[in-house]
């Protein structure tokens, strides 16, 4: 059997991380150890998504990656090198607002805020999905974020209606 | 002059205070120690890497390591992120009489799969009830089982399915058993420099199973679960497979219930003692979530429904 030869891996400390956010490409050497949100904050400076819990709980920092929702303070800024990533900035277009975001309004689906970024990006994937969603698909696809504030129904109210009126787009 | 002194000593003391109490809050406190990352391409240079590197952790998808480096309850100064190795890359096929699936596959991959919702209902049901969606989306199948948590769906269902692990080390590819791969608390049979490469899990015709878990809101960590794969041959179970999670320090098999099933028609009273069986001698860990005696009512109760749910 002939011998393969592999390179050798080298550790780094630091990694070049290069993403797409919203159709703009962001290239910055980071350390090792920055997390994706940091990196979407801090580095391509976009401050729609939240640090909430910061312990995987809350959902406030959801985000698109690769065409998945994910918690984006529980995933290295180096393991989203060369993916495609939407927050919250990406889901509006031509100064319209994304049919979500016009449901969360119409249904006051938000009191302080603070998750409604993370929210827009669960209910964004979960119509992406599934376009028809029953309430309880809803309620199951929402059950990675949390509101504080406790403003579930008019949130599932604003999916209902975003996804009535094709909210998918 | 004094009272000017003292409300500029207040002032700072309360700016000290005030950013003490920030930095506590702020993200500094909540991000990982530092470390270096090996991103090998090649399960070789993993196991290479993982061999010569006696501190290093390997990185999956993260859902449960992540949440402790931040928390610096571990802080490895290595990692050996799996993400590039090509040969474990997300992948589920029907290999006639199991499912492979390569361990780098996700809890929502598995979850939506047609094969492993028509052949292993059971394993799509758990891994379609791991925490929630955004971690659905990224935890992984060799994650779970690696972690070792007595807790995992994955890691309790795949013992019911007696699912076999393929494993590759720098001395070359083996197979394991799930049974005794769960070694103890977080502990699996694992050498440092292995890693599982996929799961081979069996499947037949005539297996009626299910997974179960109670837990106090739909995303939070189970206080009980219960996955159940009961062989049928004509009206009387031929074979059963019982497996308990967060019943003891690692995943459990309910032997003696197991024992008990065969031959036996899943009659009411069957089933009821073998939920008794299931539970006998049993001695749950007590936390916050729920005490030994709690958790073993629990473990109970969902043996008990599993085993009626069944279509038999």
């Amino acid at each position: 059997m002939a011998v393969q030869k592999y390179s050798k891996v080298e550790p780094e400390e630091n990694v070049r991380v290069s993403v797409k956010i919203n159709g703009r490409v962001y290239a910055e050497t980071v350390e090792a150890r920055m997390l994706l949100i940091d990196f979407i904050r801090d580095v391509a400076k976009l401050k729609g998504s939240k640090i909430g819990c910061d312990t995987t709980s809350c959902g406030a920092c959801t985000v698109i990656v690769n065409g998945r929702s994910v918690k984006s303070c529980t995933m290295f800024a180096f393991e989203a090198d060369g993916a495609e990533i939407l927050t919250v900035e990406g889901l509006s277009a031509d100064d319209k607002l994304h049919p979500l975001q016009e449901a969360f309004w119409n249904n006051h689906a938000l009191q302080c805020g603070y998750c409604t970024a993370g929210m827009l990006m669960s209910a964004y994937y979960l119509l992406k999905k599934n376009p028809h969603p029953t309430e309880e698909e809803i309620r199951k696809g929402l059950a990675g974020n949390i509101c504080r504030c406790t403003g579930y129904i008019n949130i599932i109210k604003a999916v209902k209606e975003a996804a009535s009126k094709g909210g998918s787009a | 002059m004094e009272s000017l002194t003292l409300l500029f000593f207040v002032v700072e003391v309360n700016f000290r205070k005030l950013f003490k109490l920030r930095g506590l809050f702020n993200s500094k406190h909540m991000r990982p120690a530092s470390f270096s990352v090996f991103r090998p391409l090649s399960l070789k240079e993993a196991v290479g890497v993982l061999s010569e590197n006696d501190d290093a952790k390997v990185l999956a998808g993260g859902q449960s390591l992540i949440p402790m480096m931040k928390l610096r309850v571990f802080s490895p100064p290595k990692l050996v992120s799996l993400q590039r190795v090509k040969e474990i890359q997300p992948k589920i096929s029907d290999e006639g009489g199991y499912i492979s699936i390569n361990s780098l596959t996700t809890y929502e991959d598995i979850a939506h799969n047609g094969d492993i919702r028509q052949k292993l209902p059971a394993l799509a049901k758990a891994a379609g009830e791991v925490a929630d969606q955004q971690i659905r989306n990224r935890g992984t199948i060799g994650g779970n089982v690696c972690h070792g948590d007595s807790a995992a769906n994955l890691g309790v269902t795949l013992l019911a399915l007696g699912a076999t692990l393929v494993i590759e080390g720098v001395r070359g590819e083996r197979k394991a058993g799930i049974d005794g791969f769960h070694t103890g608390p977080f502990s699996v049979a694992l050498e440092h420099d292995e890693v599982v490469k996929r799961f081979e899990v069996p499947y037949d015709n005539s297996s009626k199973q299910t997974f179960m878990k109670i837990s106090k809101t739909a995303t939070t960590w189970p206080m009980a679960s219960v996955a159940v794969n009961i062989s049928v041959s004509g009206s009387t179970v031929a074979k059963a497979r019982i497996a308990l999670g967060v019943a003891g320090p690692t995943v459990l098999r309910a032997h003696r219930a197991e024992a008990y099933l065969e031959g036996k028609s899943l009659s009411a009273d069957v089933v009821a003692k073998a939920a008794e069986l299931a539970v006998d001698g049993l001695n749950p860990p007590s936390d916050i979530h729920a005490d030994s005696e709690y958790r073993a009512h629990l473990l109970k109760v969902l043996t008990r429904r599993s085993l009626e749910s069944l279509e038999v």
